[in-house]
C-alpha cells in the first residue's frame, strides 16, 4: 500500500511539474509574441510621427507679423500672443501622430518582460515625457497670454492674418523687425 | 544660409540646462560627433562635461557644419531638439536677451531658412 501511494505521488508530481513547465513555456511564447507585435506597432507609429513632423514643418509659413507699435500693443504682448498660437497650431498639426505614438509606446512598455524594462526605459528624457511637456507648454503659453495681455490687446493680436494656421514663429518674428 | 558670428555670448542658467537636456537626447551626440570636425558648437553639445558659464564665440562656419549634422538626424530627435531650442529662443526674447536668442535661433535650424 505504501509503495502504491509512493508511485501515485511520484506520478502526480511529475504530471504537475511538466504541466507547469509547459504552461510557463506557453506564457513565455505568448509574452514574446505580444512584445513583437507591440514593437511592430511602435515602429509604425514612429514612422507616422516622423512623416507628420516633416509634413507639419512644410506647412509652416513665414507670416507677416506687424510691428507691435503699429497695432497698439506692447512687444511682450505680441510675443506672448504669437507664441501661444504657434504652439497651439503646431501641436494641433502633430496631435494625431503624437497620440498614436504615445499609445503605441505605452503598449510596448507594457508588453515587454519586466527583466528588460530598465534597458528600454533608461532613455532620458522619455519621448512620452517630451510630448506631454509640449502639450503642457501650450497650456502654459495660453495661461500666460490670458493673464498678461488685456482682452482689448488680445483682440488686436488675433486679427493678424496667418495666426490661425501653422506658422514659422522664429523666422516670422525675425522678419517682422520687432 | 544666414549664419551669425556670435561673440562673447554668456549662456544663462536656463540655457545651460537646456543644453544638458539636448545632450541627453538619444542619437543626437552621435550624429553631431560623426559630422563635425571641431569648433565651439561641438564643445557645447558633444562634450561629456556640462557647458561652462563662460563667454562663447561661435563662428558662422561652425553653424554650417551644425546644419549639416542636423540634416542627418532622424526627424523625431531633430524635432525634439528644435523644440528645446524654440523654448529657449522665446524665453530669451521675452527677457530681451538678443545675443542668446540669436544663439537659439541658430540652434533651431542651423541657420537654414526654409
Amino acid at each position: 500500500m505504501a509503495a502504491f501511494s509512493a508511485r501515485v505521488f511520484l506520478a502526480l508530481t511529475l504530471t504537475l511539474t511538466s504541466q507547469a513547465a509547459f504552461g510557463g513555456e506557453d506564457d513565455l511564447l505568448l509574452t514574446n509574441a505580444v512584445a513583437t507585435l507591440a514593437e511592430t506597432e511602435l515602429r509604425k507609429a514612429e514612422a507616422y510621427l516622423s512623416e507628420t513632423i516633416d509634413a507639419c514643418d512644410k506647412k509652416m509659413l513665414v507670416i507677416k507679423i506687424p510691428l507691435s507699435a503699429e497695432i497698439g500693443v506692447s512687444r511682450r504682448a505680441l510675443l506672448l500672443g504669437c507664441d501661444y498660437f504657434y504652439r497651439r497650431n503646431r501641436n494641433a498639426c502633430l496631435a494625431p501622430a503624437m497620440q498614436q505614438y504615445v499609445l503605441a509606446k505605452r503598449t510596448y512598455l507594457k508588453s515587454i518582460p519586466v527583466s528588460t524594462l530598465s534597458e528600454v526605459t533608461d532613455e532620458t528624457p522619455s519621448s512620452i515625457d517630451t510630448i506631454a511637456d509640449e502639450w503642457w507648454r501650450e497650456l502654459r503659453a495660453k495661461a500666460r497670454y490670458h493673464a498678461e495681455v488685456p482682452e482689448g490687446e488680445r483682440a488686436k493680436i488675433e486679427r493678424i492674418p496667418g495666426l490661425e494656421q501653422p506658422f514659422d514663429m522664429i523666422h516670422s518674428w525675425a522678419a517682422s523687425g520687432n | 544660409m544666414n549664419c551669425p558670428d556670435i561673440r562673447n555670448l554668456r549662456l544663462s542658467d536656463a540655457s545651460l540646462k537646456a543644453i544638458e537636456r539636448i545632450k541627453r537626447k538619444p542619437g543626437l551626440a552621435k550624429a553631431l560627433q560623426g559630422s563635425m570636425a571641431g569648433g565651439q558648437i561641438v564643445n557645447i553639445f558633444v562634450s561629456p562635461t556640462p557647458p561652462a558659464a563662460t563667454l562663447y564665440s561661435i563662428h558662422s562656419a561652425d553653424w554650417v557644419t551644425f546644419a549639416t549634422a542636423l540634416s542627418g538626424i532622424p526627424a523625431i530627435a531633430r524635432a525634439s531638439m528644435q523644440t528645446e531650442a524654440y523654448n529657449e529662443w522665446i524665453e530669451s526674447q521675452l527677457r530681451n536677451n538678443f545675443a542668446e536668442s540669436q544663439f537659439w535661433k541658430a540652434v533651431y535650424d542651423g541657420c537654414l531658412f526654409r
